[in-house]
């Protein structure tokens, strides 16, 4: 049953645009929410056609050609059995990013200096040292267990829902093996990605969407590229 | 390009090929990396954003749900997303980047895509027409709120004019956006 609405069209109209260029704030998307419950499938056609509206609106802009480089970089990030680009992003950006969590690891005081200083130095830095210097993002370490002892990681994850993990002291794959990262709770292993270690052995994975249930933990493990939904093999590191 | 025929695609994608992923971004990549490129205005910073946009696509697509639209605005819409949390982590090249949106004249490409086929260059053209034919003021709003980012009280308070006049603006375009769109067949 329908029941009647307490918005007119066009304030419905209006949250649903909010809702959909994502400015509401809380209560505007609750009484969002409550308005399209109300109003049941008229109103999500409603938001059904402004969501296609805004869809095609972004077509209005010129394509542009990403820089080739990028397609083998997207496909390496998920554990693709593809060539490793020519030039990964991860080995300088993973040592930089190491040099300030470890910054902060020891001493808060000093970061934002630092950051500021690796910010102007290497301006594509920025988006993991937002997260890394977020004062509250949330931390878990990550220690080597007897088959890896030498390796241990790091999970930022900000309040913004972007993470990254840093992991250092992991040995060389093989061209169709990658390690993955894995949350582990009572309904069983959750997969959070894919990624491969450079040259030193340090590797870098993005997040999104990360949600640790209370007990849950994180673990990475070797995987057969690229990656499947379970976890096959060995737990190589785990959070305590 | 980007409408009906990314759907198996992206479903493939929520199945874990990743040789669907591969396979979406040769479809759309230029589609994504150009919404990029207008909203952040830096090629490094656009190609970041488009590298994280794919991976949240591999890791999200689950999450695609065919009843509630188009693969091409789930994915339009993620990208929009993405850059905007680019945007708001740096509030001053924000306020840049408004700024030139306040004063740019026409984001609209001129040229059309540099590769597509007959019915996404229709459907493009379409909507390009539609934002041609619209007022200035409620095309300014629309592109404003889309493309720069800003809340539409920021931008009630960038082009001094109430809110209320702000929010009719954006959702008349809107309409009127629609409507037009809605006379083109999928492709």
């Amino acid at each position: 049953m329908i029941r009647p609405a307490v918005m007119s069209d066009d304030q419905f109209e209006d949250h649903a645009i909010g809702h959909l260029l994502r400015e509401l704030d809380e209560r505007g998307e609750i009484a969002f929410q409550e308005e399209l419950a109300r109003r049941g499938a008229p109103g999500h056609a409603t938001l059904r056609e402004l969501r296609e509206a805004l869809g095609q609106l972004a077509l209005a802009v010129a394509p542009a050609e990403p820089p080739a480089a990028l397609r083998a970089r997207v496909l390496w990030s998920i554990g693709a059995p593809v060539a490793a680009p020519d030039a990964p992003p991860a080995a300088p950006r993973t040592f930089w990013i190491w040099a300030a969590a470890a910054l902060m690891a020891a001493a808060a005081v000093g970061l934002g200096v630092w950051a500021a200083r690796l910010a102007d130095e290497r301006d594509e830095l920025r988006g993991d040292l937002e997260i890394v210097s977020d004062a509250e993002a949330t931390v878990h370490d990550l220690r080597g267990t007897t088959a890896l002892p030498d390796a241990s990681a790091r999970v930022f994850f900000s309040g913004a829902g972007r993470g990254v993990l840093l992991a250092e002291g992991l040995p060389a794959l093989a061209a169709d093996r990658v390690y993955a990262l894995w949350t582990m709770d009572a309904a069983g292993a959750h997969p959070n990605g894919v990624f491969r270690p450079d040259g030193d052995g340090r590797g870098r994975l993005d997040l999104v969407d990360l949600e640790l249930a209370p007990g849950a933990i994180l673990a990475v493990t070797e995987e057969p590229a690229p990656g499947g939904r379970r976890p096959t093999g060995r737990t190589l590191l785990r959070s305590s | 390009m980007p409408s009906n025929e990314i759907q198996p695609l992206l479903l493939r994608v929520a199945d874990g090929d990743a040789g669907a992923l591969a396979e979406l971004y040769d479809a759309t990549a230029v589609f994504v990396f150009g919404i990029l490129r207008r909203m952040l205005w830096n090629t490094e910073s656009a190609e970041e954003v488009a590298q994280g946009v794919y991976i949240q696509v591999w890791k999200t697509a689950r999450g695609y749900d065919p009843g509630r639209g188009s693969a091409w605005s789930w994915l339009a819409l993620l990208t929009r997303g993405r850059a905007m949390d680019r945007m708001r982590a740096d509030g001053s090249y924000r306020d840049a980047i408004a700024d030139l949106a306040l004063h740019q004249p026409d984001p609209i490409d001129p040229a059309g895509p540099p590769r597509s086929d007959a019915a996404h260059i229709q459907r493009a053209e379409t909507v390009r027409e539609a934002l041609r034919a619209m007022p200035g003021d409620q095309r300014r709003a629309l592109e404003l709120a889309f493309f720069g980012g800003l809340t539409q009280r920021e931008i009630a308070f960038r082009i001094d004019t109430p809110l209320p006049t702000v929010k009719t603006r954006i959702r008349t375009a809107l309409t009127r956006l629609r409507e037009r769109v809605a006379s083109v067949p999928q492709a």
